[in-house]
C-alpha cells in the first residue's frame, strides 16, 4: 500500500473511532499532509502496533486506552492525538468537542464513560504489554 | 556612518516604554529589533470563538497552525499558551538564542513585540517592600505607574484585595465582566470572607491590560474569548500596538532583522555589533546612548560578550510556577458560555505575615478556548471516552496557577560558553535549582491555597510543575547595586563600568515578587527612559 493510502487509511480508522464517523475529505488530506510532514520514523513497536489497529480497528479503543497508561508519549498516540486534534478544529464536528449541556442522565453517561474508560485501560494496558 | 541619539535595543515591553517616553519627550531615537512578525498566517477573523468553531472552515490554520504544529508532543510544559498565531514570537529562538541547561528551560523572544506578544495582560503593582527588596524606588515607581496606565489602558476594580492588586493606582477602567465560573467564586469567597482573612488568603480582581471602554481608536472589550488567538479589536495592549504608533514620528527609526550581539564605547559613540537574522551577516550601528531591553538573559548574553570577561557568572531570578487544573462541580454539565474571556478573572493572594511582602500569587482561568486538544493527553483514559468525559466537565474546569517569589542564591546563575553550532558562536549556560527548604516551602503553601480555594467550590485534580523556567518571568542577571562593580546596574540602570549604556528590562531586580512581573517593567523602562532625559535622579 502507498504511504498516502496508508495514512488516509488510519484516518479514516482513527476518524471513526474518535467521533463515530468517517472524517471529511478535508479532515483526511490533512491528515495525511500533516503526518507525512513530520517525517518520523517508527519504532517496530509502534508499527506493529498501527498495522494492528489498520487490520483490525475494533482494537484501536484497547490499544489507545492501553497506551494513554503504559506509554502516553508513542508516536502511536500522537497520530491519534493528532487526529482528535484536526477532527476538533472543524465545523462539522464542533458538537462533538464543544461543552455538552446536562441531559437529565448526565451523572449516569459521565459515570459509564468513566468506568468504560477505566476497564478499557486495565486491559488495554494488559494488551498493549502482552503485545511489546 | 549614521550616529543616532539613542537607541533602543529590543521591542518588547521595556523597549516599547522606554521609547514612548524618549520620543515624547522630543529625542531622536531609534530601535534595533530582531522584529520576527507573523507573516505565515492569513488574519484570525472577526468572531466569537463558539461561531468560529461551528463556522469557520480553515479554524484550523489559527487553532492547530497550517502544519498542526500546535499539536506538540509530550506534556503541556512551558508556553502552552503561545498559540501558532503568536508562534512568531519563539521563530529563530532555538537557533540564534542557544541555550545549555538541564534544570531550566527559557521562553525567549525575536519577535516584534517580544514576550509581550504572548503576555497575559495581568497588571499588578509590587507593595513597597517588594519594591524596595527589588531595588526599585517606591515614589518613583508609583508616578511611573500611573504614566503606564494611562498609556496602555488598565482594567481593575477596587476591592477587598486591591492592596495586593491595583495598590495606590489610580487611573483605571472598570474590570470586565467575570464569566459564571468567577462569579460563583468571588460569590463564595466573599460569603466566607473572614475565615479566607484568618488564613492570610485575599482573593480579588485581576487587573489586565485590557480596556473595557472605546479608548484612543482601540475597542472596548468584546468578550469574544478569542484571545489566545488574535488582538483584532486591540482591547488587549500589546508592545507593538505602541511602536506601530511611534513609527510615523519623525524622530522615530525602526530597525528591524537585527541580533545585538555586542557593543563596544568609543569616544565619541557607542558601536554596536549586529547579526542580521536570515543572513547572520555581521552589521554595525552607532549611538550616542545604548539602551538594553531585550529581557533580562538577552541583556545579560550582550553584557558578557561586551566586557570580556570569560567565565563570568550572573545571578538569575525565576518565579517557581506551578499550575493545577481545578474542578468546579456545581458547573459540570453547563453548554458553552458564549461571553468569555480568557485572561486571568481572580487572583488569590497567600499573605500568611499580612506585610504584603513573600506573598505567593494564584491566577484563576477557565479553559475553554484553548480547546480539548490540549488538555486530552494527560487524561488516563482512550480518547473517545476522554472527550465525552470532558465534553461535561469542560465548563467547570478551572485552572489555577500559582507563583512564588524568587531571591538570589548560589544555585541559579548564568554563564556564557562557547557553541560553534550557535551563529552567534556561544551559548547561556543555565543553572537553576531551588533549594529544598524553598521547595518544602512553596509545596505547603500549595497545598494551603488548594485547602482554600476548596472552600469557593474548586476541587484540585492534580498539582502540575512544568519545570524552571515555565513562569516566563525572569529578572536579576545584571543587578542594581551601589557599588560600581561591573555585571551591575547602577540605580538609574546604567551598566556599572559604561558611560553611555543603559538597561531599561528586568535586569537590574534583585529579588522578584510572585505577582507578575511586566506592570513593573513597563513602569522601570520609563524610569530609566526619564532618568536618562534628566541625566540624574
Amino acid at each position: 500500500m502507498k504511504v498516502g493510502d496508508r495514512l488516509a487509511l488510519e484516518a479514516s480508522v482513527f476518524g471513526r473511532y474518535i467521533v463515530g464517523e468517517v472524517p471529511s475529505a478535508t479532515a483526511t488530506e490533512l491528515y495525511v499532509r500533516v503526518v507525512r510532514g513530520h517525517e518520523e520514523t517508527l519504532a517496530a513497536n509502534d508499527r506493529r502496533l498501527l498495522s494492528l489497529i489498520l487490520r483490525h480497528p475494533w482494537t484501536v479503543s484497547w490499544i489507545d486506552a492501553g497506551l494513554a497508561i503504559v506509554n502516553p508519549h508513542s508516536k502511536v498516540r500522537h497520530r491519534l492525538h493528532t487526529m482528535f486534534a484536526i477532527l476538533e478544529s472543524m465545523p462539522e464536528y464542533a458538537d462533538y468537542f464543544l461543552p455538552r449541556q446536562r441531559s437529565p442522565f448526565y451523572i449516569v453517561i459521565i459515570a459509564f464513560a468513566t468506568i468504560r474508560g477505566g476497564f478499557k485501560a486495565v486491559l488495554g494496558g494488559l494488551f498493549v504489554k502482552i503485545l511489546s | 556612518m549614521k550616529v543616532f541619539d539613542y537607541l533602543i535595543v529590543g521591542s518588547g515591553c521595556s523597549g516599547a516604554m522606554a521609547a514612548q517616553t524618549l520620543v515624547d519627550a522630543g529625542r531622536e531615537v531609534a530601535m534595533l529589533d530582531a522584529g520576527n512578525e507573523n507573516t505565515l498566517m492569513s488574519p484570525v477573523p472577526q468572531g466569537d470563538f463558539l461561531t468560529l468553531r461551528k463556522t469557520d472552515p480553515e479554524q484550523y490554520r489559527y487553532f492547530l497552525g497550517e502544519d498542526a504544529e500546535g499539536v506538540t508532543q509530550g506534556d503541556i510544559g512551558k508556553g502552552a499558551q503561545i498559540t501558532p498565531v503568536r508562534k512568531h514570537m519563539t521563530t529563530y529562538v532555538d537557533t540564534h538564542l542557544s541555550v545549555q541547561s538541564d534544570t531550566f528551560s527559557p521562553v525567549e523572544s525575536l519577535g516584534y513585540g517580544g514576550l509581550g506578544i504572548g503576555w497575559g495582560l495581568q497588571c499588578w503593582e509590587y507593595s513597597i517592600p517588594e519594591m524596595r527588596a527589588a531595588g526599585l524606588e517606591p515614589q518613583r515607581m508609583k508616578q511611573a505607574y500611573e504614566t503606564i496606565s494611562t498609556r496602555i489602558g488598565i482594567s481593575g476594580t477596587k476591592d477587598s484585595a486591591a492592596k495586593y492588586t491595583l495598590g495606590s493606582l489610580k487611573t483605571y477602567q472598570p474590570s470586565p465582566t467575570m464569566d459564571r465560573n468567577h462569579q460563583a467564586i468571588y460569590q463564595k469567597y466573599a460569603a466566607r470572607k473572614h475565615s479566607f482573612d484568618s488564613k492570610g488568603l485575599f482573593l480579588g480582581r485581576t487587573p489586565l491590560a485590557l480596556i473595557t471602554k472605546d479608548t484612543d481608536g482601540r475597542k472596548g472589550y468584546a468578550y469574544r474569548d478569542m484571545d489566545f488567538y488574535t488582538d483584532n479589536d486591540q482591547s488587549a495592549w500589546r508592545p507593538w500596538m505602541t511602536i506601530n504608533a511611534l513609527k510615523p514620528r519623525s524622530n522615530f527609526t525602526y530597525i528591524g532583522g537585527y541580533l545585538v550581539i555586542r557593543f563596544i564605547e568609543k569616544k565619541q559613540h557607542v558601536e554596536v555589533i549586529c547579526l542580521q537574522i536570515g543572513t547572520n551577516k555581521t552589521a554595525s550601528f552607532r549611538c550616542k546612548t545604548l539602551i538594553l531591553a531585550t529581557g533580562t538573559l538577552g541583556s545579560a548574553r550582550i553584557a558578557l560578550r561586551s566586557l570580556e570577561q570569560a567565565g563570568k557568572q550572573l545571578p538569575l531570578l525565576c518565579n517557581p510556577y506551578t499550575y493545577v487544573p481545578c474542578l468546579q462541580p456545581t458547573m459540570v454539565g453547563k453548554a458553552a458560555e458564549p461571553n468569555k474571556l480568557g485572561f486571568a478573572q481572580l487572583s488569590l493572594f497567600l499573605d500568611e505575615q499580612r506585610n504584603n511582602f513573600d506573598v505567593s500569587v494564584s491566577s484563576l482561568y477557565t479553559y475553554q478556548s484553548l480547546m480539548l486538544f490540549r488538555i486530552i493527553k494527560q487524561a488516563p483514559f482512550n480518547l473517545r471516552d476522554a472527550r465525552l468525559l470532558l465534553q461535561y466537565v469542560l465548563s467547570g474546569i478551572v485552572i489555577m496557577g500559582v507563583h512564588h517569589p524568587d531571591e538570589r542564591s548560589d544555585q541559579k546563575y548564568i554563564s556564557l560558553v562557547d557553541d560553534l553550532s550557535s551563529p552567534t558562536q556561544d551559548a547561556l549556560k543555565i543553572h537553576y535549582v531551588l533549594e529544598d527548604d524553598k521547595k518544602r516551602e512553596f509545596a505547603r503553601r500549595e497545598k494551603k491555597i488548594i485547602a482554600g480555594v476548596r472552600k469557593t467550590g474548586l476541587y484540585a485534580i492534580k498539582r502540575i510543575n512544568p519545570g524552571y523556567g515555565s513562569s516566563i518571568h525572569y529578572a536579576g542577571t545584571l543587578p542594581f547595586s551601589k557599588k560600581d562593580e561591573a555585571f551591575t546596574l547602577r540605580n538609574d540602570g546604567k551598566l556599572h563600568g559604561t558611560q553611555h549604556v543603559y538597561v531599561a528590562d528586568s535586569s537590574g531586580f534583585t529579588y522578584l515578587p510572585a505577582r507578575g512581573l511586566t506592570f513593573s517593567l513597563l513602569a522601570n523602562a520609563h524610569t530609566v527612559a526619564e532618568g536618562i532625559l534628566h541625566n540624574a535622579f
